[in-house]
């Protein structure tokens, strides 16, 4: 910065004096100013140019700003852990994960699902189906027991196992039904199709030794079993005869007496497995309970399963158990009727799918690996996918004492035990806010945003036109600038990163058109501060530059520093409106570095504008004068 | 009057800053304390947002009204309906309930729907648990020490720490203010007005920096005609002065635009109450930069032993003496 001269002397003398003393002075000033501002003119011009080119480029390529969920209508929740509930980082970012899974299967254009801390923000702008969309992205237990149908090799040949429901001993010693599971099970995830004869009745030819068995602990053995013979028999076939239902699908899975489909004649159930089975893979969104669908499982296989027996409701916990060789899972069901009740009234059906019509609900698909029994298997699925689908090999258990054994690792256990646990999010979550916008009122918003902000925007024009008259065009341009590229990074962010501009964010902008402006009104006053001191007005544009420019990024900082902790500190709109004033002070810093100065000289180094300063708002100079 | 705005145009008025201000920081001094009473005992009027509740809207053909809204609405008691008009033609059925009574949302939701002859997709829902809105606050409140504390480090190492002072004294000044006129008039407090509150904060304390900055530089400029720290301030202030007037203008007027825009359109509700906050505290913010922290600092600097002031001084001229030489 200069040192102003001659303020010692009173300002009648100052004019002449400091004319005099510094008119060589300025002459070299005049001089370096014409040159540098004939070199920056061409970073004004390189930023208006880059301005430009980006808004055509970003209609070129079709890139749009994002329209947050307040302005076009969706669906909006913030949900934090219940109280109570356990969590790490780590179970966190599972949450979000399955979270944005299950958003995928609904078709969302741009869902947004983010954690911020503790707090899991969901937004999905413009989905149609609100209230399923809320139900499906919060619900907890979105688990659910499917009968297999048809076991999985049948569809892909894979039907590897992914552990078993196993009444018996963890690892299967002493347990009499069970002489081979342990150290095959354990080690083997291709498992031992061909080491057991597979009565099997509509999948028939299929092997499945792989389909880990259901059975209980070891301990209630002695008691159980014999209740498992009985069992065998009786609860099935009263379920058979009790409720002989024409449609399976049409069946309530947990219904209390009678949770179990009353079987139909196996044509009809094939008619159904058809329906359900053979359009390939059944998307999520067609994936009804009550229907037959054709899930994958973790494993890469395919399973034909039926219609939903139970669901993550009827469990009240899961723990993961290691014997020091194998890694199982003991799921532990609640007490009474809708609990452990409706699960024995399958397990009854499962354990011996050739009594009576069981067959029709839940088919052998294999043998258990200790009897050679043949059993059928429970799909564990968890968000339209099949996490396990282990064979019941006992038709009753006590309900603290059921074990899933099988290929386990310690990963794959635990994963199970917590899908058990919470259905499908391993965190507990609790909605704080649900929102949901009419895309009509969405529209009326953004329309008063967009009136709001070109009435403010023309009315700041007209008033630097007014008051700075020809530098009121800089102050124009500069924001013109701002705007091409604002749009342009916002159209940017909102396609590569699903950034959603919500109204917060446009208040934001609307009022960094103020923060712009003052930029450019910092500079022109200390512009006609100096030139009220009798410079020529080219050069107090290039030496009111240094102050003014150190001004306006001391005050820009103060505003990044603002925007900077909102947008870490806080969540919601305030983040919204955090980034985009964030954005827009450094565009204004951008704009103030390359354009302001450069475009005011040119403007001031017109011969017209030597004339008369008058017209950029300035007063007659002192030397031109 | 003429004059006076010839000689503001051209910055050379010459308004003695120093008998105002002996109005000015009493006035200040008494509008706070008016708003720390109005906000211990009237307290704030907190949106659904901080209390838990839902608010449900829908548009509604021209026939129906507020009475057959609300005698469509199951469990009505704690149920505030208002008609809002659209522009549009029609209207719409605002229904805002407190948190007890989200268990029926479904209800709410359904009625509606039937009452505006749509699906329960076209009603907006805005429901919020009863301890969201505690964490925004306090999300907010943490973020707003973090953000004084570092602006105060960073102030007082581009400027000087006096002036940080000054700096947050007005920045409090302002918001302590703007929060008491909400709670007179009663306006809600909705997370569009912290919002507001917060970009308040920043642009009195940009207000303000822009203020300091050209009494810094007068300082260091130096200048025999400066009779103390007093004259160079007020001196200071009449160089600023149009550029203040002018930033209010420019600022204000965009915030105006949204002030009216969302009194008269439908959906202008967030902008309005966006506009409200804004408005005051940009208005304050301007006021507070010159008339509550150009005088604090004088104060402040006026207690500094003349000596210490003076090497500061020289040293800040050294230091940016260096600066410049690069």
């Amino acid at each position: 910065m200069a040192k102003s001269d001659g303020k010692s002397k009173k300002p009648a003398d100052k004019k002449a004096d400091s004319a005099k003393r510094s008119a060589s002075r300025e002459r070299r000033e005049a001089a370096a100013a014409a040159q540098s501002s004939g070199n920056s003119i061409w970073s004004a011009a390189t930023l208006a140019v880059i301005a430009v080119f980006g808004f055509i480029y970003t209609l070129a390529v079709g890139n749009q700003p994002l329209l947050g969920l307040d302005l076009q209508g969706g669906v909006s929740a913030v949900y934090q852990p219940a109280e109570g509930a356990e969590f790490d980082e780590e179970s966190l970012d599972q949450t979000v994960e399955i979270i944005r899974n299950r958003v995928d299967g609904l078709g969302v254009a741009e869902p947004e699902i983010s954690r911020q801390g503790e707090t899991i923000v969901v937004d999905l702008p413009g989905v149609e189906q609100k209230e399923r969309a809320l139900q499906l992205v919060g619900e907890t237990a979105q688990l659910l027991f499917r009968p297999v149908i048809l076991d999985p090799a049948a569809f892909a040949g894979v039907g590897a196992g992914l552990g078993g429901l196993d009444g018996g001993a963890v690892d299967g010693e002493g347990n009499e039904f069970d002489p081979s599971i342990d150290p095959d099970a354990i080690s083997d995830d291709e498992t031992e199709p061909s080491d057991e004869p597979e009565p099997s009745d509509d999948s028939g030819d299929e092997e499945e030794g792989s389909l880990p068995p259901i059975r209980e602990k070891q301990d209630s053995d002695a008691d159980e079993e014999p209740a498992d013979d009985d069992a065998d028999e009786e609860p099935a076939d009263d379920d058979a005869d009790g409720s002989d239902a024409d449609d399976p699908a049409s069946d309530e899975e947990t219904d209390e007496d009678n949770p179990v489909i009353a079987p139909d004649p196996q044509a009809g159930l094939q008619a159904q497995v058809e329906a359900g089975c053979t359009e390939g893979v059944t998307a999520p969104e067609d994936d009804d309970p009550e229907a037959f669908v054709l899930l994958e499982g973790v494993d890469g296989g395919l399973y034909c399963l039926g219609p939903a027996l139970l669901t993550g409701e009827s469990l009240e916990s899961a723990e993961v158990a290691f014997d020091g060789i194998t890694w199982s899972v003991n799921p532990l069901f609640r007490d009474g009727a809708e609990g452990i009740g409706a699960f024995n009234d399958i397990a009854a059906i499962c354990a011996n799918p050739f009594a009576g019509t069981n067959g029709a609900v839940c088919p052998a698909t294999g043998t258990d690996s200790q009897t050679g029994q043949p059993r059928g298997a429970l799909a564990i699925v968890l968000d339209h996918e099949v996490v396990s689908a282990p064979l019941i090999n006992a038709a009753s258990f006590a309900r603290d004492n059921i074990v899933i054994s099988g290929t386990f690792d310690e990963d794959s256990a635990r994963n199970l035990a917590l899908a058990l646990r919470f259905g499908a999010l391993p965190v507990e979550l609790e909605a704080q806010q649900q929102r949901t916008v009419s895309a009509s009122i969405g529209d009326d918003v953004l329309r008063s945003g967009v009136i709001a902000g070109i009435i403010g925007l023309s009315l700041v024009g007209i008033y630097v036109l007014f008051y700075y008259r020809l530098a009121g065009l800089v102050a124009i341009g500069g924001l013109l600038i701002s705007g091409l590229l604002l749009w342009t990074i916002i159209s940017w962010l909102g396609e590569n990163y699903g950034l959603a501009i919500s109204l917060a964010g446009i208040v934001g902008l609307i009022v960094s058109i103020g923060v712009s402006t003052d930029s450019n009104i910092v500079y022109f006053e200390n512009v006609k501060d100096i030139a009220s001191k009798g410079r020529r007005v080219t050069t107090a544009v290039e030496r009111a530059y240094q102050s003014a420019i150190s001004t306006i990024v001391k005050a820009d900082v103060v505003s990044l520093i603002a925007a900077g902790l909102l947008y870490f500190l806080t969540v919601g709109a305030v983040k919204g409106f955090a980034l985009y004033l964030g954005i827009a002070t450094m565009l204004d810093l951008l704009v103030s570095y390359m354009f302001m100065r450069p475009a005011l000289a040119w403007i001031a180094s017109r011969p017209k504008v030597q004339a008369n300063p008058r017209l950029v708002g300035m007063p007659e100079g002192g030397a031109s004068s | 009057m003429k004059s006076i705005l010839k000689d503001l145009y051209h910055s050379r008025s010459t308004i003695d800053f120093v008998p105002l201000w002996a109005k000015s920081i009493p006035a200040s001094v008494a509008l706070m304390v008016i708003s720390v009473l109005a906000l211990v005992i009237l307290g704030l009027k907190p949106s659904i947002e901080f209390e838990g509740g839902g608010i449900f809207e829908v548009s509604v053909p021209e026939s129906v009204d507020v009475g057959q809204a609300r005698d469509a609405l199951p469990g009505s008691d704690n149920v505030r309906v208002q008609l809002v008009g659209d522009p549009d033609g029609g209207s719409f059925i605002r229904v805002q309930t407190g948190a007890e009574l989200l268990e029926n949302s479904t209800d709410i939701v359904e009625a509606l729907a039937e009452l505006g002859g749509v699906t329960t997709n076209d009603v907006s829902i805005n429901e919020v648990g009863p301890t969201w809105g505690d964490q925004i606050t306090s999300k907010a409140i943490r973020a707003l020490v973090a953000f004084f504390f570092v602006v105060a480090i960073y102030l007082a190492w581009r400027l000087e720490w006096r002036m940080a002072a000054g700096a947050l004294v007005a920045v409090v000044h302002d918001l302590l203010i703007t929060a008491g006129i909400y709670s007179i008039l009663r306006l809600e407090v909705s997370p569009a007005t912290v919002i507001a509150l917060l970009t308040i904060m920043g642009y009195s304390l940009y207000d303000t920096v822009v203020v300091y900055d050209k009494i810094l530089e007068n300082e260091l400029d130096g200048n025999s005609r400066v009779k103390g720290y007093g004259d160079l301030v007020n001196r200071s202030m009449n160089q600023v002065l149009m550029r203040s007037i002018n930033t209010t203008i420019t600022t204000v007027l965009p915030v105006l635009s949204m002030l009216v825009v969302g009194a008269l359109l439908l959906g202008g509700a967030t902008l309005r109450d966006f506009s409200i906050a804004l408005f005051i505290g940009l208005i304050l913010g301007t006021y507070s930069s010159i008339f509550l922290a150009a005088p604090f600092l004088t104060w402040l600097k006026n207690r500094q032993p003349e000596e210490e002031a003076e090497l500061e001084l020289r040293e800040r001229r050294a230091a940016r003496r260096r600066a410049e030489a690069k």
